[in-house]
């Protein structure tokens, strides 16, 4: 008589437990040095250390990074933000606006007025100066890409009243296309990440970020990640 | 003071650059409490570690805002 084995529940949930770990074992993106490793050696060594510094354009698995929307056991991968070249216009321009009032008196008889006034508008005008700095930061620092190991998320704080969240997962990615040019963007090795989506909104992208090619090496690798894991049942 | 020109163009004048002023500032605080309240709603929906600094950033500039209307409306 043959023998037959009956799992018992107890069996089976140990199993299925080994079996999860295994898998999460497997998977390239938990852990940031198995990822480093299957990226082209060209791009290792543009990666940052895995840690978190808020000003930063790339910061590679931060730890501190909290956003609306995110699943418990999602890892994040990439926080990506505009280049800190691409604040200079700005930045130049916050200067002259507050320089403007010193070159200004050479030119507009401003002793005219009585001096309270003269001291009000002063205050005024480096109001007007300080909000547009301020509004300026605040964009750039908001606006980020985030990529974790299921999906990619663009946030987008057009303006002080308006906000936009678009996510697609990593599974949707049709095409990544890096697009760097002019002489700005190979100096400082910054370009424009274009993902074509099978999700509702057909295209991301990723404007200014530093190091295109590898945002787009690591967006590769994880499609294969979620290719493997759709083939082995494993998708989340 | 403007002297060249006749007393009532000059008071026409500075009561317009007054009124200007002043509601130029009044819209100014609406902005900064706007500054404040998009402010928190950024931060709640992006934690970057950087929260604290930030919220300082927008409240000190409301206060800033608030001394300079008070200052318009004492000084003015």
């Amino acid at each position: 008589m043959p023998e037959i084995y009956r799992a018992t529940s107890a069996t089976k949930k140990s199993k299925i437990t080994k079996r999860k770990k295994t898998s999460a074992s497997k998977k390239v993106s938990s852990d940031p040095e198995k990822l480093k490793k299957t990226l082209q050696s060209s791009v290792q060594k543009n990666i940052p250390e895995p840690n978190h510094k808020a000003l930063r354009a790339l910061n590679y698995y931060p730890n501190k990074v909290k956003f609306v929307g995110a699943d418990k056991k999602e890892k994040i991968i990439l926080l990506l933000r505009r280049h800190p070249i691409t604040t200079l216009p700005w930045l130049i321009t916050a200067s002259l606006m507050f320089a403007a009032p010193y070159f200004i008196s050479f030119f507009v008889p401003t002793e005219t007025l009585p001096l309270n006034y003269q001291l009000i508008a002063l205050m005024f005008w480096y109001l007007i100066s300080l909000a547009y700095t301020l509004e300026k930061f605040l964009s750039w620092f908001f606006n980020v890409n985030i990529i974790t190991d299921e999906r990619i998320f663009d946030v987008d704080f057009l303006n002080l009243v308006y906000r936009e969240i678009t996510d697609a997962g990593i599974d949707q990615i049709q095409d990544v296309t890096v697009r760097v040019g002019g002489v700005l963007r190979t100096m400082f090795d910054y370009g424009d990440v274009v993902i074509q989506t099978a999700a509702e909104i057909p295209q991301l992208e990723f404007f200014a970020v530093p190091k295109p090619d590898l945002v787009a090496q690591i967006l590769r690798e994880l499609r294969v990640e979620e290719e493997i894991e759709k083939i082995e049942g494993r998708v989340r | 003071m403007i002297t060249d020109f006749p007393t009532i163009v000059t008071d026409s004048f500075l009561v317009l650059f007054e009124a200007f002023l002043i509601i130029g500032l009044l819209i100014y605080l609406v902005f900064a409490l706007v500054v404040v309240r998009q402010t928190n709603q950024m931060t709640e929906t992006l934690e970057v570690g950087f929260e604290t600094p930030i919220k300082i950033l927008a409240w000190t500039h409301l206060f800033v805002a608030l001394a300079t209307f008070a200052a318009a409306f004492v000084l003015l």
